[in-house]
């Protein structure tokens, strides 16, 4: 308990510590909220460019307030210098990418350069008669928050929070599509000023306590983390804020115990949880994403381990892809394993579905064989081309090669069997193999004789002499001969041959 | 100009840069009609959508719709923009979209009223995308996110419809639900334009058809206008892809 009052307890009983917490905080919430805008309309350099050409008007802001008040109050000059400053760097980044030649990006890099050197110069040519050092422009001093830094601080906050809640819709909408916002009647260009001018006020407002660059960080970092995590806007900015108040207590204890610079400190923790954010995000983080990459199993893969369980030959495959494939496919039930130590074997389903990958290999390679191939070549090519095994193209391969019933190494050809199903609902019987019963539903064009629809069929061997299709019909003893031509046109469904002879006891 | 075109394009011009991109377009077109637009890519079909909004500088010419000037007219159109303008990552759902719709007739002190929400309820139904309606638009498929950008434009309930290439890379059952809406936004007596590429299906689509290119060629009924002759002369070298789909 010692340890947890003297760290975590012992700060905030200071004043310097518990200000800086609130004014940080302040500031980091309506940057958070604000940026989730910037980031979404790209607007980041913008930020960027608008926080250093603050400098030139708060230098000529000071001179000025300091030559009408002689040592009087100058936080007053400060922001209306700033607030010039914020116009010009708007009027004049608009002016020059509307200009021709130049873009946007060249726009503002040139502009807040050389308003930014401008400052510079006022800066150290008046040094004595401005108290403001260009150290304290870029870290500012969270732990010399005066109290009118707060009443600034929270003064812009209001404004600024008050304006995208009351405007969220018009914003939202000028963000997304400006077009559509154009055509309901939007001003869009004072909807995109009203943006550009909100940052330059939460610019002026937080530069004296975590300093040019750490604002444009404020700005930025949280909402682009938030971008990670969620999908929805009201949400982002919620964690945006979230995130951005964990930045300033977190960064406020490391400078404390380290001993740094606050602003830095604040925005170096707001840098770490956006590079952990970015990790472990649920959706858009990169290890999710990698462990769903992982996940996922090539469909070849599945393939070559279900041709492999057909043939018996296990498929070369580095074992950790291997071990991926199988579980899925036992999970989808097309292999099965009984026990532990057996090798995995093919369900019904899957045996059909390795046929069909079979079937496919074979058809490629005989394909390809009469296209002029070699063989060896060939059989090489239909390892890879297998996978492609839409069935318009295996019956079209099938067909071209007169339905063979063994492939170029004398191994049979499986038969089509997964016909019926919605995808695929026409069979027709050149498709069939010596054994298969069915019915025939219907023909293309004339019947042949002898043949209607309903007529029951067993397909007895090829005649290896005409190629023609020999068929049985139920209670005659001569084989009804088809030709090549006939067998394609029959569309049949298939019926188990017991199925066949109960139904009809003749 | 006369109120009972819905709308008249009045000796147009506009350049982008010093160079001429619609040249003397003039095109009046009746209400409750459905008008197809079609041309060559660069042909200047988006730059007629646009002033049509009255959002392009203009040259020369008028624009009016309903008799008033497109600037006074703010609100009697609806838009759908092309899928490739829109960033699909913005954190807004399909619901937020919809939703959009309304904008226009909320003022900026109120929030949106109970029969708003159930116009965009109903638009959403329109198209079929009740169902998904919590999801992010990044996570739909083009199809859906064209219909998601559909159902918007029906919730702004106006009188005015314009579409940049709905039919653009979506699939058969997305193309159909959006010809069946342009068909009902015609049978409640709206005026549709649309940005289309594909000559075959125009005259199935469109009532009448605009071939432009940069100048307007033709305009009138699809088998008036889709002339090889004609197509031959403003697609020039871009014809080879419409003689082939035609399969003759």
């Amino acid at each position: 308990m010692d340890w947890f009052d003297s760290v975590l307890l012992e700060p905030w009983r200071h004043a310097y510590f518990v200000k800086g917490a609130v004014g940080g905080s302040i500031i980091a919430v309506t940057c958070a909220v604000l940026g989730c805008y910037v980031i979404l309309r790209r607007m980041a350099f913008i930020g960027d460019a608008m926080s250093h050409a603050l400098l030139p008007g708060v230098g000529i802001g000071y001179l000025l307030m300091n030559a009408l008040f002689p040592g009087g109050f100058t936080a007053g000059g400060l922001l209306v210098g700033a607030g010039i400053a914020a116009l010009l760097t708007s009027l004049c980044i608009s002016f020059l990418s509307h200009s021709g030649r130049i873009a946007e990006d060249t726009a503002i890099g040139i502009v807040y350069t050389g308003l930014f050197a401008a400052g510079v110069v006022i800066l150290t040519r008046y040094q004595q008669h401005i108290n403001i050092d260009l150290n304290h422009f870029f870290q500012g001093d969270i732990y010399g928050v005066a109290w009118s830094d707060l009443w600034l601080g929270a003064v812009v906050g209001t404004i600024v929070l008050g304006l995208l809640i009351v405007f969220y819709r018009h914003f939202t909408l000028v963000s997304f599509d400006p077009t559509m916002a154009a055509s309901i009647g939007l001003p869009t260009q004072l909807l995109h000023i009203a943006l550009v001018g909100m940052i330059a006020l939460v610019c002026v407002a937080g530069i004296s306590m975590v300093g040019v660059i750490m604002i444009v960080g404020l700005l930025i970092t949280p909402p682009a983390l938030a971008y990670l995590l969620t999908d929805h806007l009201p949400r982002m900015m919620v964690y945006a804020a979230i995130i951005a108040i964990v930045s300033v207590i977190l960064g406020l204890y490391f400078s404390e115990w380290v001993n740094a610079s606050g602003g830095g400190a604040i925005m170096f923790m707001g840098f770490l949880l956006f590079l952990v954010g970015l990790v472990v995000a649920p959706r858009y983080g990169l290890l999710p994403a990698w462990r769903r990459r992982r996940r996922l199993v090539p469909q070849t893969d599945l393939e070559d381990v279900l041709k492999g369980a057909l043939e018996n030959e296990p498929p070369l495959l580095a074992p950790g892809r291997l071990n991926r494939a199988v579980r899925r496919l036992v999970a989808d039930g097309l292999l099965e394993v009984d026990r532990p130590d057996t090798a995995p074997q093919l369900t019904d389903v899957g045996r059909r579905e390795a046929e069909h990958i079979l079937r496919s290999h074979q058809l490629w390679e005989g394909h390809l064989v009469q296209g002029g191939m070699s063989p060896d070549e060939a059989h090489a090519a239909a390892e890879r081309l297998e996978h492609l095994h839409e069935r318009e193209i295996l019956d079209q391969f099938d067909d071209d090669l007169d339905h063979p019933e063994e492939d170029i190494h004398g191994v049979p050809v499986p038969g089509e069997r997964e016909a019926g199903t919605d995808e695929y609902p026409d069979l027709v019987m050149s498709l069939l193999r010596q054994g298969d019963s069915g019915r025939v539903t219907g023909c293309v064009g004339d019947w042949p004789a002898g043949i209607q629809a309903g007529t029951r069929f067993t397909l007895e061997a090829r005649n290896l002499e005409t190629g023609n299709w020999q068929v049985r019909l139920p209670g005659e003893q001569r084989l009804m001969q088809l030709a090549h031509n006939d067998a394609d046109r029959l569309k049949v469904e298939l019926v188990d041959e017991k199925t066949l002879l109960a139904a009809d006891p003749d | 100009m006369k109120p009972d075109f819905a709308i008249q394009v009045d000796h147009l011009t506009v350049s982008y840069g010093g160079k001429p991109v619609l040249v003397n377009i003039s095109l009046d077109v009746p209400a409750g009609m459905v008008v197809g637009i079609l041309g060559p890519n660069g042909a200047g079909k988006s730059t007629l959508i646009k002033a049509v909004m009255g959002f392009v500088p203009r040259d020369f010419g008028q624009v009016a719709l309903f008799g008033k000037s497109v600037e006074d007219a703010r609100g009697h159109v609806a838009y759908v923009p092309q899928r490739g303008q829109i960033d699909w990552s913005f954190p807004v759902t399909v619901w937020d979209v919809v939703l959009m719709g309304r904008y226009m007739v909320t003022p900026w002190y109120r929030s949106i009223k109970a029969r708003d929400r159930e116009l965009a309820l109903t638009a959403l139904e329109q198209v079929r995308m009740t169902d998904l309606r919590h999801r992010q638009i990044g996570q739909l498929s083009g199809g859906q996110q064209q219909r998601v950008f559909m159902a918007r434009a029906l919730a702004q309930q106006s009188p005015i419809l314009l579409l940049d290439e709905p039919f653009a890379g979506v699939d058969a059952a997305t193309e159909r639900a959006i010809a069946g809406l342009l068909k009902q936004s015609k049978a409640e007596g709206k005026t549709v334009m649309v940005v289309h590429h594909d000559l075959e299906t125009a005259a199935e689509f469109f009532d009448r058809v605009v071939i432009l290119n940069r100048r307007l060629y033709a305009y009138g009924e699809p088998v008036e206008v889709l002339q090889e002759s004609l197509l031959a002369e403003v697609y020039g070298g871009q014809l080879r892809t419409f003689s082939w789909n035609r399969k003759e």
